[in-house]
């Protein structure tokens, strides 16, 4: 080696070391744009338990769907951070007719789909008029009160014979008029929920109607996102709008969600550096108690996990209209009441929740009624005299509704695993009925999608059931789940009284002073027995510190747009 | 030269008292020398005792929750600690046993069963027959056993019975080549020759001559047999497609113990431990009972 080539080595060593440091500090994810605070790479990262079933407007349904959904597409209004309805494309919130069945809605001139077409109010038409026909089975019933809902969501392909909702019309382009048959004190809270409310272009859509969704290409919406690629079952990702019409811009620019069977994976790769944030899509992240236990004992992890109080409600659902079933029928009083009666107290929440909620961590025992503790119509702590534990009423009452016990014979709960919180409970309450009544009840695992099948075709006799409300008002527990014909009615539990309070309190525009029917009608369903309450849920969510504007309320994780990385 | 009289009678017994030893006593003379084959027969004895009580008691319920904190470890009153539902895991690991055992030998006997009828036609009778079972034999190991148990237990549901069943399902052809490669040995055996010119039926010759000669390997194969069906009834409970719950068994109290293992090994050890003590005395009483029983097979 010469000498002058080791003169030449010297002399770059100190560049070479400071270039060694630079591409230290790149390869730790320290980097951070000067001044900001942020990181340069704004990629959010995060699993969920569950795959996408679609992200069509007019089909939306599930959790997961909805807390993805909510960032690609936008409505007229929308839920805040706080669960206020606030404008979304709408300018401001409706101007309602004195007799509440005219909303007049103001649209921004500024608002367009990331294809560039401007949204026009007569796409918001088309976008309503398609959910009411072609979402029976999701939301499409939010604009039952609409003019003209009856004939179009009766329509059959409407995909290819598209009839209008008659009751909306655009005066213009930025000008949205929608006639109802009669006062609905709820329809802008349903306009402002994340489902069948999100207007779409009909130029894509109508090029295929059951698929435009998936593709992203196709994938057009308004929102501060946008599709741009997705592995079913696998992962899916998104990148932000540029130059998005709304506000806040987004600063996290890329968006990528892994669809993982165990979110064991999930807190395991969270604690690795692999995910930013663990909980989002849908409803918590379903961390099991094990992990939550663990996290909790580590001083650096336990800061990261938080708790949200979520609006779920689970309980044991009787058949009421199946011939064979042994809960059906005697209402008020009699051996199917006092059968219905004995299971309900016969179980002890208190033991329940400690042995399938981690020690009473991720949720609480639902002694208030169905309704979860903290939206309007709560009847209030300890008020549901079904969640009392007795298990010497609990065995008189047995005895008095199944005096030879081959009633209770050979009995099977049914409920789907998908959740580490509902196998939980089946296997507690069978503890407990077998313990407190010495009955043994069967209990059987059903996969997700099955167990929402059949239990909606009144497939069963005893099973989990459960509801999360879609929006804060009373009106979202009752007419899809226990009234006649309600689509979540999976019991078929029907009662007189119970449908009379809930009618006067649905037509009633003051939420306030419909407050108290629902809760009469909740108390009904007591006095019926009509299920047995077992707890309210609580979301778990993993956040790293450096995550700015990430959370959830009681219903939805926060907008991705509100979100910043820091730098770390 | 002449003999000593004491020496020569000491011969003459010992000629006379080991020619006069049958063969299963001189494979229980064998077996006794494989220290290894006797702490297992202790162990699985003890194990089965284990089983046959917990049929009458459990220090508790074993399915009764709530009995203490969830998660806790050993303490005087758990000796073995409580599960994530906060159920007695000795009580559940005793139960356990039964359920291990019950499917161990309940395959067996069924393998057996199916095994030696078939094994036995196809090498007597050979020819066509044989071909024919031959091939579905050859059919039945071409096919996962895993696959088909599976199947078989989400069509027909979850029982002990049907898990025996599915697991017999997928380890009957072991039995039944065996059974057709020593039956095809036998019947050139000179004393089956005999028989059949003596005029003897085939039932005869097959129940009275070749199968009590076959029955060492057997056994063998039958022993071998157990600790794979424990095994695989544990995985399907590990999958959560054993033995309906609150039935315990050993692969779902490790499957419900597997994600705590960090915040409570005890929940996942006790089986683990249980199940590998269990396999490891079945395959040493199988390996010395096959040294006991085929000398020549030793390894």
């Amino acid at each position: 080696m010469s000498d002058l080539f080791v003169g030449k080595l010297r002399a770059v060593r100190p560049l070479a070391v400071l270039g060694t440091i630079g591409v230290l500090v790149a390869a730790c994810g320290g980097t951070s744009t000067a001044g900001t605070g942020l990181a340069t790479d704004q990629t959010l990262r995060f699993p969920s338990d569950s795959a996408i079933g679609t992200l069509d407007p007019a089909q939306i349904n599930a959790e997961t769907d909805v807390e993805i959904y909510q960032n690609l597409f936008d409505g007229l209004l929308k839920f805040d951070d706080k669960l206020n309805v606030v404008p979304d494309i709408a300018t401001k919130l409706p101007d309602i007719s004195s007799d509440g069945l005219t909303y007049t809605f103001k649209l921004n001139p500024n608002a367009k789909f990331w294809n560039g077409h401007a949204v026009k109010a007569s796409d918001f038409i088309y976008s309503f008029s398609r959910s009411a026909a072609e979402g029976q089975d999701a939301y499409g019933g939010n604009f039952d009160h609409v003019v003209g809902y009856d004939v179009v969501s009766t329509t059959k392909d409407w995909a290819h014979n598209q009839k209008m909702l008659s009751g909306m019309s655009a005066p213009d382009d930025h000008t949205l008029v929608i006639k109802l048959t009669s006062p609905w004190g709820v329809f802008t809270t349903e306009l402002a929920l994340a489902a069948a409310a999100q207007v779409v272009d009909p130029t894509v859509v109508n090029q295929d109607d059951a698929n435009w969704w998936s593709t992203p290409a196709t994938a057009v919406g308004t929102g501060p996102y946008k599709m741009v690629s997705y592995t079913p079952k696998q992962s899916i990702a998104f990148d932000a709008v540029p130059n998005w019409w709304g506000s806040p811009q987004p600063t996290v620019q890329h968006v990528k969600m892994d669809f993982i069977g165990d979110m064991a994976q999930g807190v395991s790769k969270f604690e690795q550096g692999g995910y930013d944030l663990v909980g989002y899509g849908g409803m918590g992240s379903d961390i099991s108690p094990d992990d939550i236990l663990r996290i909790q004992k580590d001083p650096t992890l336990s800061k990261q996990l938080k708790f949200v109080n979520k609006v779920r409600t689970i309980w044991v659902q009787y058949g009421f209209g199946r011939a064979d079933s042994v809960f059906k029928g005697d209402l008020a009083s009699g051996p199917a009441h006092d059968l219905r009666m004995a299971f309900s107290l016969a179980i002890d929440r208190a033991q329940l929740v400690q042995v399938a909620c981690a020690g009473g961590i991720t949720c609480s025992a639902a002694d208030g009624g169905l309704i979860t503790k903290g939206l309007k119509g709560y009847a209030g702590d300890g008020s549901d005299p079904l969640a009392k534990f007795d298990a010497t009423q609990a065995k008189t009452l047995l005895k008095s509704g199944d005096p030879t016990g081959a009633k209770t014979k050979n009995l099977t709960y049914y409920y789907d695993p998908n959740k580490a919180i509902y196998k939980a409970t089946a296997e507690n309450i069978q503890s407990q009925w077998q313990t407190n009544l010495g009955i043994h009840v069967n209990i059987q695992p059903i996969d997700h999608a099955t167990f929402i099948k059949n239990y909606t075709h009144h497939q069963y006799n005893l099973f989990r059931e459960g509801w999360q409300a879609d929006y804060d008002h009373p009106q979202d527990w009752f007419d899809n789940l226990f009234i006649k014909g309600g689509g979540s009615n999976g019991g078929e539990f029907t009662d007189p009284m119970v449908e009379s309070l809930v009618k006067k309190a649905d037509a009633e525009p003051d939420i306030n002073k419909a407050i108290p029917d629902y809760i009469s009608a909740n108390k009904q369903m007591m006095a019926d027995a009509a299920y047995a309450p077992l707890v309210y849920f609580k979301g778990e969510f993993l956040f790293k510190p450096y995550l700015q504007g990430a959370g959830s309320n009681n219903f939805n994780d926060f907008y991705w747009n509100e979100m910043k990385i820091g730098s770390h | 030269m002449a003999t000593a009289p004491g020496i020569t009678e000491k011969y003459i017994e010992e000629t006379l008292a080991h020619e006069q030893t049958s063969l299963w006593g001189d494979a229980w003379r064998r077996l006794r020398r494989n220290r290894l084959a006797l702490v297992s027969t202790v162990f699985l004895t003890l194990l089965t005792l284990v089983a046959i009580i917990a049929q009458f008691w459990t220090p508790y319920s074993y399915f009764t929750q709530g009995l203490g904190p969830i998660y806790q470890g050993p303490t005087a009153q758990h000796w073995l600690g409580l599960d994530q539902s906060g159920r007695d895991i000795l009580s559940r690991l005793m139960l356990g046993a039964q359920v291990s055992l019950k499917v161990g030998i309940g395959t067996q006997l069924v393998v057996i069963v199916v095994g030696v009828i078939i094994g036995l036609v196809a090498g007597f009778y050979r020819g066509f027959l044989d071909t024919i079972i031959s091939t579905v034999i050859n059919i039945f190991y071409g096919i996962p056993d895993l696959l088909v148990a599976l199947t078989l237990v989400l069509l027909l549901g979850r029982s002990l019975a049907i898990i025996i069943f599915a697991i017999a399902f997928t380890q009957w052809m072991n039995m039944a080549r065996l059974v057709r490669g020593q039956t095809l040995a036998l019947r050139e055996r000179e004393f089956v020759e005999a028989a059949r010119s003596g005029g003897a039926k085939a039932s005869k010759i097959i129940f009275r001559h070749i199968l009590p000669n076959a029955l060492g390997p057997l056994i063998v194969q039958a022993t071998i047999g157990i600790p794979m069906a424990i095994l695989f009834e544990a995985f399907l409970s590990f999958l959560g497609l054993g033995v309906p719950p609150p039935t315990p068994s050993w692969g779902a109290m490790a499957a419900d113990g597997f994600h705590a293992i960090r915040i409570s090994p005890h929940i996942v050890l006790a089986p683990a431990i249980a199940l590998s003590l269990t396999l490891m005395a079945f395959n040493f009483l199988g390996d010395g009972l096959r040294d006991a029983l085929d000398p020549r097979q030793k390894r």
